[in-house]
Parts: structure tokens; sequence; C-alpha cells
């Protein structure tokens, strides 16, 4: 195997080419209040390590996010199943859900402040960031449920729950699946642009913003790597509960019947 | 005793009528098949003994028909499911399930998934989970497709039995099959029965 067939390799390459046009776009620029060096960035970042601070800000913050998350999933999951059901509850919930779609994120989180607690304004902007998609794409694997194997279930009397575990849910995992990928991430930047505006105490927006009011740049950049950081161990996470969800199903189909 | 009627059934699909005025008597033991060319309305006639459709006009009435199996043409397997979780979520008799399925020549691949199978594999399978619920009725809708000549007539050994307690309808290509059945042949051509 060639050296630059190898998989780390290639991500050294690449790393190593971004850092080197990081330092050239400094040099030329020439001030460190614009942008910082890759070297002061690091350098802030292991500085941020070494505070108690730093660890109950990204706890606080990925908690409220993934609260968010979550219960955006579950209310987004119970409307997509409503709302398949039935017609009449469709017809007056998508408007609603198509005006939260379009509305800018923003609009949300100033009216939200008006509403409640900084810190739980961030959580509130993950769900709503994170419901809609969530509602659209289970809806759509819902409606992906081919008629014929219902009409199959129907003759062969399969009650709901088989129903459910056999022929809805296998249809929905793949909808649901790119649903969670896309609404994680979504729900990861909404919520950190709620802390941003919201600042609550200990949140990585309210640092964020602290550090360009205080024009400390290499923080700045220092807390921007941190929250892209999270934001992909939450999408692997979250991929990761879904694969093993998917496993365990498999698992169970390998028992024997006969 | 078990009766399937068919009193002057009429079906018509984007204006054009596909079913005009068919009436048949089906009783337990006395299977009938459906013969005609394609498109001349089988598939919607066994659609409408299943209860699938609704006919545009005329009745039909059933005695003594609580469960009705179908092997369908187009095998309606769940993809997610090994073909024995397909056999076993219909099945209502497990004795039966394994008789079938020896009968069927399905006991090597039972732990394989639909899109691991042939279309043959795939149908034997659909005449195994139908014959495994144990209805009252049995409607099979080109259900042979796909299985070679020596299974076939195997099956169908089974099934002369299998069917004597039971109104069974079945629809196919090769007349031989019918025969091979004992079954009463109603020919279908152009809305004339």
């Amino acid at each position: 195997m060639k050296i630059t067939d190898n998989r780390y390799f290639k991500i050294l390459i690449t790393a190593v080419f971004w850092l080197a046009l990081w330092q050239a776009v400094c040099v030329i620029v020439g001030r460190d209040v614009l942008i910082a060096s890759p070297a002061d960035t690091f350098n802030a970042l292991i500085e941020m390590l070494q505070t108690a601070v730093f660890y109950k800000t990204i706890v606080m913050s990925f908690v409220r996010v993934a609260c968010g998350f979550f219960i955006g999933m579950a209310v987004g999951i119970i409307a997509a199943v409503i709302t398949c059901a039935n017609k009449t509850i469709y017809m007056l919930l998508k408007p609603a859900i198509n005006i939260i779609k379009s509305t800018p994120v923003a609009s949300f989180i100033i009216i939200a402040l008006a509403w409640m607690k900084s810190g739980q304004v961030p959580v509130f902007i993950s769900f709503i960031a994170t419901a809609p998609i969530v509602w659209g794409n289970v809806s759509e694997g819902i409606k992906s449920v081919d008629e014929k194997i219902l009409e199959m279930a129907k003759i062969f009397e399969y009650s709901f729950s088989v129903k459910l575990k056999k022929i809805y849910i296998p249809s929905i995992m793949p909808f649901m699946r790119s649903a969670i990928i896309s609404g994680a991430g979504f729900a990861w930047k909404s919520g950190v642009a709620a802390e941003v505006i919201g600042s609550p105490k200990y949140a990585l927006g309210s640092k964020l913003y602290d550090a360009k009011v205080y024009l400390e740049t290499s923080q700045l950049f220092a807390w921007t790597a941190v929250i892209i950081i999270l934001s992909i161990i939450f999408e692997k996470i979250v991929i990761r509960l879904v694969n093993a969800a998917e496993c365990k199903k498999e698992t169970k189909n390998e028992k024997t019947c006969f | 005793m078990k009766k399937l009627v068919f009193n002057s059934v009429y079906k018509c699909y984007n204006e054009k009528d596909v079913i005009k005025n068919f009436s048949a008597e089906i009783t337990e033991g006395n299977p009938v098949c459906f013969f005609g060319e394609s498109g001349c309305g089988k598939t919607t006639l066994i659609n409408i003994a299943a209860g699938l459709v609704k006919p545009d006009k005329g009745k039909i009435i059933t005695e003594k028909i609580a469960h009705t199996a179908v092997v369908f043409q187009e095998d309606r397997l769940l993809e997610s499911c090994t073909a024995e979780e397909n056999i076993m979520l219909s099945a209502k008799n497990t004795e039966l399930a394994r008789k079938i399925s020896d009968v069927c020549g399905i006991t090597e691949f039972l732990k394989l998934y639909p899109n691991e199978m042939s279309g043959g594999m795939k149908k034997r399978i659909a005449v195994a989970r139908a014959v495994a619920f144990d209805g009252d009725m049995l409607l099979l809708d080109e259900p042979f497709n796909g299985i070679d000549e020596e299974r076939i007539d195997r099956i169908i050994e089974f099934l002369k039995t299998y069917i004597e307690n039971k109104v069974c309808i079945i629809v196919t290509h090769d007349i031989n099959q019918a025969k091979k059945l004992n079954a009463e042949i109603i020919y279908i051509y152009d809305n004339y029965y």
C-alpha cells in the first residue's frame, strides 16, 4: 500500500494544508484582532482547558442542546403520527409547521427571551429547530409505507404492535436517520446562537460573545473550535444511538420462530 | 357449509368496466379457477373476494367465512423479516407451517431475507404463509410463478387435501395447474363469463 493511500496520512496532509493557509492569511492580514493565528488559538485553547469553568460551560451547553433536541425528536415523531392518521389535524398543523420552518431562528430567540429565562431559551430553540425536521421526515416515512403491504397485514390479521414493529418502523428508519443527522447539526447551531443572544451563565454562546466584546480573538477562535468539535461529537453520539437501535432490531429478527 | 357468492358484481376503473355482471357461487371443497387473458379482471375478482376492493354494484355474500388467506400476485413479503418470520407472523397453526414449509421445500432458506431470494423462493414463502394462516377461504393469484414443475406438483397434491374444507379460488395462466387441483374453470373473456 502506498503511503498516500493511508487514511491517516490523507487527514494529516489535509490538516497541514489548511493550517498553512490559515497561517498565511494571518501573516497577510497582520492584525491579531481580526484573525488569530493557529498558534495563538491553540494556546488560548490550552489555557481554557486548565479552568473548571470551561468544563462546566461545555457540559451545560451540551445538556441544553441535547434536551431541546430529544424533546424536539419526541414531539416531531408524535406530531407526524397524529397528522398522518388524521387529515384534519394535518390541515390545521401544516401552516404552523411551515411558519416555524420559514421563520428566522433569531426571531424565535428574541421572542423566547421575552417568554422565558435566558438559560431555557437554547433548549426551546434547539427544540424548535429539531421538531419540524423530524416531523417532515417521519411523515414522509409513514407515507412511504407500501399500501399493498398494509393490505397484506389486514388480510393476515397482524396486530397493531406487529404492524408497528415490522412495517412502519422499518419504513420510517431511513427517513428518521437523515432527520436525526440534520436535526442534530441544526439543533446545535441554533442552540449556540440562542446562547449568544441570550447570554446565559455557563454557555458556549456567552463565552463566544464575551470574547468578541473584549476583542479576545484567539479565545473567539478557540471557543469556535470547541463548538465545532462538540457538534461533531454530538452528531456521532446520535448516529451511534440510531445504529444501536437498528442492530438491536436485527438481533431480535434472528430469533427462531418454528 | 362455507360459501362465497358473487352476485351480479360490477367494477369499473377509469370509467372502463373491468368486471361486468359477474355471478358465481363457490363452495368449500369445490375449488374454482378464474382463467383468462391478462387484464381481464381476474385479480380484481380475487381482491373483491378478499374484501380489499368493494364492487361498484352487486353483492358478495359469504357464509361461515371468517378468515381469508391470500397468495398475492406480487408476493407482498415483509422485507425486514426472514422467510421464517414472514410465515410465522401469519401462522395460526405451527404444525401446518412446518408441514407446508417442507412441502414447499423452503426449510433450507428460512433464515434468508426476501432480498436474498429468487422470485420462485419468494413465491413459495407466500404460499407457505397463506397455508399456515389456515383461513376458511384460500385465494391464490398466480401462486406458482417461478416455481419448478416438480415442486408445483407437490404443492398441488398437498393443497388438494388442504382445501377440502375451504373455499378456494385460483387464478392461473396454466390451465393444467387448475386441472391438477380439480378446479372448476370459469373463463373470463372481455367481461363475458
